[in-house]
């Protein structure tokens, strides 16, 4: 979290490259003169062949980033719905905005608007004095907004739309006898605006396939930086696109591998993988206090953070092998993860890498206590869930739901004297074939991790009895979470999943009708010796990724799927 | 410094119920071994003072609140006036002015400046603690001549003069043979962070027989993790404090499953709420300190730890409660400090041959935690 | 006559300051009359939803007072059956923690304000942060006579926690003909009167929502049919925001229920509690009129103060000095003597619930326009404990919370309620408190 002066607020000390990718907002950008004008965007727009809703995470950055991070940003995000098997930012590609949702942005946006020209912060972002304090000064409002809403809107504004924010706050100063109340309005009506809320990706014809359509530069420019940074396209991005630099498949590879090599990958890795990882279920994590009395909130808080620094730690710290994630015997502690793990913690605060032992059968993100948590019950642990889970999200296998008129009883009744551990109860509550069909497909997963419990603590016995951890994965069998990581590291699938989901990630869109493509990313992937990061670029540099394809008219009419018959541009 | 324990994974199986402190025969069956570095830390979960309910320990009633005291002080047709009900009013006011004196005074934070009579004292034969002076009766060199107690298991010569001083009031008695108030309220400190302690055991090579152990005994600033049902969870870090004045080294002994340590002085801090007297933060102190603790076969442990008290500072807490323990709570801090004075028993000054430290006991449990020693080393990376 | 409610306005804004002498006509409700249902049978802006807190010191038995079952259909144990005849709208909080930080516990003062501000303060001394009731007074006071109305039934203005902290305490009125004579003497407003000034802020937000509503073609050309329906919704979203904003720029509805009081006798001002409970009543009386008469929308009644100064006639030993003082009489539970003031506080406490749900409003009683917030500063008074302080709320603002449920907290922070409350009366928070206590967690059991 920064916790710098608005002056300052852009991160990291960066080489200095052609991308400049450090100056990238207003309240870096500190000058006194007036800034260089800036061509509006031409009028009409492309035509809309995507509209990608911010998510929470995606607006704050963009909020902290443009406005620095001592803008609180208070109130209720709605959240995006994820499509069946598929990721959020698939969602985000569908997602509308309710009425309360939008009355939740509606107060975000006015407390944003009110501190943005507040007496603190105005000087930083109001460049010219206006002429009087109680009477509208358009050109001072134009000084002021358009700089303001290319950030906001990721593209110059039209002249329509400067004329039409201009006199907003023209009339609301009038109204109100105060200028900066009318530059509030008009701000405030940016934020809630849809330009703001979604990413628009627009589309130009491509002149490589006449008659075809791609993303056209500013589009370019939003993709990777929610991608690659999970925020909003900065000064750089913006200047890149606005020079046509975007539109050559060699010159936007350079600009996307100088933005892999920036710090700023970490915050889009964890973004990636909250979302394969379906992280917002952590915000539901309850657990039983009476079975679990060592989990509490800040255990609660610290489990999805951990998860996030070893990944972050194996994929771009040490730019190591994905399929290392699944073995790697280094994590990260906290003071509240200490007795969870039973194991010592120096820092009073903060965290520290940790290695585990190899007698400790902890090996890679599977015996992770926040993916125990997660994938388990409230009062107990859960092979099937933790099975379903690593079939769902790391192999991108769907596993269907049970049928409606299960009975759970025997699997749940955790004091059967007769079957005493979870796989007892297993074997006794799947022994329908119909049952077996599903679990034979989960179980056997799963329960290698049974040694550990629902809060992801280490047991040896469940009700006296000692815990068979022998699992099969495909062809190969093994023993405990060790055995575990090494079947799904040597499984072709796991690679498979995360590029497929990486690439769902970039565009929104899920990948059924992308074969070919993911077929060429596995191999590449291969030869990068499955480098997250080098996957990444690779897909951020395909020109494929820009390219609108006319597609059979969708079945559903809320499935996002690329421009159809409306490519025309006509009304409809 | 890697702190292993391997000694938890087991423990930790098995929940509740504690093996008795006695026999060392079944303790010895029901013991695991020791972590495999000798290295054994420990979070308190009790320090207070140790409380016996006998039938007959205070044959002639509570020890007298303030009002009770005032009362007692008056000639009978006075007292017998003011205990009419028309005058409450007036008996309040009297009462509660009898609690302060010239200057701002008052008998709680300044007991020693009032003249009270010796409250009612322990008038039975047991009570927990420890033998601090070696003898069965009379008094050693540095000591005072007293009374000792039998303890509840039939041991001889307990010296515990302050609990036979306070062991009468409304605090630590309560009413019908269930513990005061004074035992939670000091558990309480424990639990919220303000003095917690700890312990670490090194050189641990059986808990049933080790005829060497180093224990540091000490404060952390670290605050314990509770359950819901404010329990201790066990497998927490706790730092020693980085204060040196608050880090006692003490040297002891296992036999039959119970650690005993030499004598030493012990101080650690105190701190409460309330900001101290005259802006310093309180302080335990124990002159003589030694523990007598018995393993758990859930891997805690529990027993006393007795010592010579500087006499003011058995009562120190309730000094710093000023004019509201007096009045609020009733109690009559200048008779607990003469009654203490009294009974004091150890740490005789030479000059003037009074006592100034008096012997006393607490309770002690701790359960399983890792401690980390001063200077914090980095952990050891494979 | 074609007035279109957007010229109507802007004739209207063009000017300064504009008093509309009578309602805004029908034609300026929106086509679809549902966007402006009231909750009465008389169309306009529905009625406001008040928030007011009931402090009272020294807690309770824990055993005697606590349902068992969580939930809805809670047990009432013996010092909480007086709540009985409005169960089904009093929700209650048990086992919520106050985690200090290691900052002391500073009797009857860390409880109460750690519930208040969501902060445990370093020391006595005032308010460490504001107390969530001042930042719900932002969001729903300022149009009103007074932004809030502090009370204290024991004669202490001191007894409060209401305020912005850094030495800002709301000061309690203690004196019943005073509180009439501040309420009702000159300076009353009548609601029912004909002038109706809307708010320019509010007016100002109505006029750049429909310049955002004016982009709605450019748009629409861009776009193919997938993603149009989309966009409609989000058009449909902005829609309803204007109504709502359109709501708040209408005269509201008149309140049936004002009725100016007689002025009280004078009475002794004092902690005897006979007497406190017949203050308690008559100020009860009063503030009640006051929300009737839409003079405040948010409160603060104090009972008694944390260190409960109570006495009973002819005693001179207080509340606080018996839960010190008094021993717990372990085959009984608890101390006789100051459960007897236990008793009587829950009592008050009914009253005062009883006394809002006796103003009828709309389709049902000022009560269900309310969101009351109850709470001690201590769960059991002799040992100085804070965590499972007993909270309450009465009434369910307008149907914005579900209540007659028992929530157990299971030690989660006690911030959650003063975050979830501040949420449920419209104020922007996501997140509320300090160190442990800060949290994101609103109650989803309450709301509806």
């Amino acid at each position: 979290m920064l916790h710098r002066t608005a002056r300052t607020a852009l991160v990291i000390a960066l080489p200095l490259v052609a991308l400049g990718c450090m100056t990238g907002h207003l309240a870096g950008s500190v000058s006194a003169e007036m800034p260089a004008p800036i061509a509006a965007s031409p009028e009409p727009l492309g035509q809309i062949v995507g509209m990608r809703r911010l998510t929470e995470a995606q607006y704050r950055n963009a909020i902290a980033d443009i406005f620095g991070p001592d803008i609180i940003v208070a109130g209720r995000f709605e959240p995006i719905v994820r499509p069946a098997h598929q990721l959020i930012a698939t969602g985000a590609a569908a997602a509308s905005i309710s009425p309360a949702g939008l009355e939740q942005f509606d107060a975000i946006g006015r407390g944003i608007a009110a501190q943005v020209f507040d007496p603190a912060h105005r000087a930083t972002f109001v460049p010219c004095t206006s002429k009087s304090a109680a009477q509208p000064d358009d050109d001072c409002v134009r000084a002021t907004l358009l700089p303001i809403g290319r950030y906001l809107f990721r593209r110059p504004l039209t002249n329509g739309e400067q004329a039409a924010y201009v006199r907003m706050a023209s009339e609301a100063t009038t109204r109100s006898g105060d200028f900066y109340a009318g530059l509030q309005l008009a701000l405030g009506a940016m934020l809630v605006s849809p330009d703001f809320l979604y990413v628009i990706e627009s589309a130009e014809p491509d002149p490589a396939r006449p008659g075809e359509m791609r993303l056209d530069a500013y589009s370019r420019a939003a993709r990777l930086s929610f991608f690659l940074w999970n925020t909003t396209p900065n000064d750089a991005l913006l200047r890149a696109a606005a020079e046509g630099r975007l539109a050559d498949p060699a010159q936007l590879a350079a600009v996307a591998q100088h933005m892999v090599k920036s710090p700023r990958l970490e915050a889009g890795v964890r973004a990636f993988f909250a979302d394969m990882l379906m992280f917002e279920k952590f915000d539901d994590l309850a657990k039983d206090p009476i079975v679990y009395p060592r989990f509490n909130q800040d255990v609660a808080k610290a489990l999805p953070e951990q998860l996030l620094r070893m990944i972050v730690d194996q994929l771009v710290t040490r730019d190591g092998d994905y399929r290392d994630l699944f073995t790697t015997r280094r994590t990260f502690m906290t003071r509240a993860l200490g007795p969870i793990y039973n194991v010592p913690v120096v820092s009073r605060t903060g965290w520290e890498p940790h290695d585990f032992a190899a007698t400790d059968d902890r090996a890679g993100l599977l015996s992770q206590a926040g993916f125990l948590s997660l994938y388990a019950h409230s009062g107990r642990s859960s092979p099937t869930l933790r099975g379903r889970a690593i079939r769902e999200r790391l192999l991108c296998e769907p596993v269907p739901d049970p049928p409606g008129n299960v009975n759970f009883a025997v699997v749940q009744d955790t004091t059967n004297a007769v079957l005493r551990t979870a796989r007892a109860r297993l074997s006794a509550h799947a022994s329908d074939p119909t049952c077996a069909a599903c679990h034979r497909i989960t179980d056997p997963i799963g329960l290698p991790l049974e040694r550990f419990d629902g809060i992801g603590a280490f047991r040896a016995k469940e009700n006296g009895v000692d815990i068979d951890v022998a699992g099969k994965l495909e062809d190969a069998n093994f023993t405990g979470a060790d055995g575990l990581g090494k079947a799904l590291a040597g499984n072709p699938a796991t690679t498979e999943c995360v590029a497929n989901r990486a690439l769902e990630y970039a565009t929104g869109k899920a990948t059924d009708d992308q074969a070919d493509l993911l077929a060429a990313l596995d191999k590449g992937f291969a030869a990068d010796r499955y480098r997250l990061p080098a996957l990444m670029l690779r897909i951020a540099s395909l020109p494929g990724l820009y390219e609108i394809h006319r597609a059979p008219a969708p079945a559903s009419p809320v499935a996002s799927s690329p421009a159809t018959g409306a490519i025309t541009g006509a009304n409809r | 410094m890697a702190l292993k324990l391997g000694l938890l994974a087991g423990a930790l199986a098995i929940a509740g119920g504690s093996a008795p402190t006695g026999s060392g025969a079944e303790a010895a069956v029901a013991l695991p071994a020791p972590p495999a570095n000798g290295e054994m830390g420990f979070i308190l979960t009790a320090f207070a003072p140790a409380v016996y309910q006998g039938k007959d320990d205070c044959p002639d009633g509570l020890a007298n609140t303030v009002r009770e005291n005032y009362l007692q002080s008056l000639v009978p047709t006075e007292r017998a006036r003011l205990l009419l009900p028309a005058s409450e009013p007036e008996l309040t006011r009297r009462w509660k002015d009898y609690a302060v004196g010239p200057n701002n005074t008052n008998i709680c934070a300044n007991p020693e400046l009032f003249d009270r009579p010796i409250q009612k004292t322990i008038q039975g034969k047991i009570a927990p603690g420890l033998n601090l002076d070696g003898k069965v009766s009379g008094a050693g060199a540095g000591a005072c001549a007293h009374n000792n107690f039998v303890s509840p298991t039939g041991e001889r010569g307990i010296d515990n003069q302050a609990y036979r001083a306070l062991g009468c009031s409304r605090n630590y008695r309560g009413v019908d043979g269930t513990a005061g108030d004074a035992v939670r309220g000091y558990n309480n400190f424990l639990a919220t962070g303000e003095h917690s302690m700890v312990l670490l055991l090194r050189g641990v090579d059986s808990l049933v027989n080790d005829d060497h152990v180093e224990i540091v005994f000490a404060t952390t600033s670290d605050r314990p993790v509770l359950d819901s049902k404010r329990n201790f969870i066990t497998g927490a870090s706790f730092a020693v404090s980085d204060n040196p004045r608050w880090r006692n080294v003490l040297h002891g002994r296992i036999v039959n499953g119970v650690l005993t340590t030499d004598p030493a002085d012990v101080r650690l801090t105190r701190r409460v709420g309330h900001g101290g007297i005259r802006g310093e933060n309180l302080e335990w102190q124990f002159r003589q300190g030694r523990f007598r603790l018995a393993f758990q076969p859930d891997g805690s442990i529990k027993g006393l730890f007795g010592g010579y008290q500087p006499v003011r500072s058995v009562i120190e807490m309730t000094i710093v409660g000023g004019i509201g323990a007096a009045t609020v709570a009733g109690i009559d801090c200048a008779a607990e400090l003469k009654t203490l004075q009294k009974m004091a028993d150890g740490l005789r000054d030479p000059k003037t041959g009074q006592c100034t430290g008096i012997s006393a006991a607490m309770d002690v449990a701790a359960v399983p935690a890792f401690v980390m020693d001063r200077p914090i080393t980095a952990m050891a990376r494979n | 006559m074609t007035i279109s409610r957007r010229t109507a306005l802007r004739g209207v804004m063009n000017g300064a300051a504009i008093a509309v002498g009578l309602p805004l006509l029908d034609i300026f409700l929106d086509v679809n009359g549902e966007a402006m249902a009231a909750t009465g049978p008389a169309k306009g802006a529905p009625l406001p939803i008040r928030f007011g807190t009931w402090f009272w010191g020294l807690g309770v038995n824990p055993p005697r007072w606590f349902p068992d079952k969580i939930g809805a259909d809670y047990d009432l144990k013996v010092e909480l059956a007086p709540i009985k005849a409005f169960q089904h709208r009093i929700n209650v909080f048990s086992d919520f923690s106050i985690p200090l930080d290691g900052k002391p516990n500073l009797p009857h003062t860390s409880g109460g304000v750690g519930i208040r501000t969501g902060m445990a303060p370093a020391a006595d001394g005032g308010l460490p942060a504001p107390s969530f009731d001042v930042l719900i007074g932002d969001q729903i006071g300022t149009r009103s006579r007074f932004r809030s109305l502090e009370i204290s039934s024991t004669g202490d203005p001191r007894n409060s926690l209401s305020g912005r902290g850094n030495g800002n305490l709301n000061p309690s009125e203690v004196s019943p003909t005073a509180l009439y004579t501040r309420l009702f003497g000159p300076g009353f407003i009548d609601p029912n009167s004909a002038n109706f000034t809307p708010d320019a802020r509010v007016m100002a937000r109505r006029s750049v929502l429909s310049g955002v509503t004016d982009q709605r073609k450019a748009f629409e050309a861009r776009l193919g049919a997938s993603d149009k329906q989309r966009l409609d919704q989000y058009f449909t979203s902005v829609r309803q925001l204007e109504n709502q904003l359109d709501v708040e720029l209408t005269k509201p509805q008149p309140m049936v229920g004002c009725v100016v009081p007689r002025r009280p006798p004078e009475r002794d001002i004092n902690a005897e509690i006979e007497n406190v409970m017949t203050n308690h009543q008559i100020m009860s009386d009063l503030l009640v009129m006051a929300l009737a008469c839409d003079n405040t929308r948010v409160f603060n009644m104090n009972f008694n103060n944390g260190a409960s100064s109570l006495t009973r006639i002819g005693s001179t030993i207080t509340h606080h000095q018996l839960t010190h003082e008094e021993p717990l009489d372990n085959h009984l539970g608890y101390q006789p003597q100051v459960t007897f003031f236990v008793d009587k506080i829950m009592e008050a406490w009914a009253y005062f619930v009883g006394a809002l749900d006796g103003v009828k409003e709309g389709n049902g009683t000022l009560l269900d326009n309310c969101l009351v917030f109850a709470h001690s500063e201590t769960e059991f008074a002799k040992f100085h404990t804070i965590d499972n302080i007993p909270m309450m709320t009465a009434g369910s603002a307008s149907g914005r919370i579900k209540t007659g449920i028992h929530v157990a907290g299971e030690s989660t922070p006690v911030s959650r309620v003063g975050l979830t409350l501040q949420q449920v009366m419209g104020v922007p928070v996501d997140k509320w408190g300090s160190g442990s206590l800060e949290t994101n967690k609103s109650i989803s059991e309450i709301l509806a």
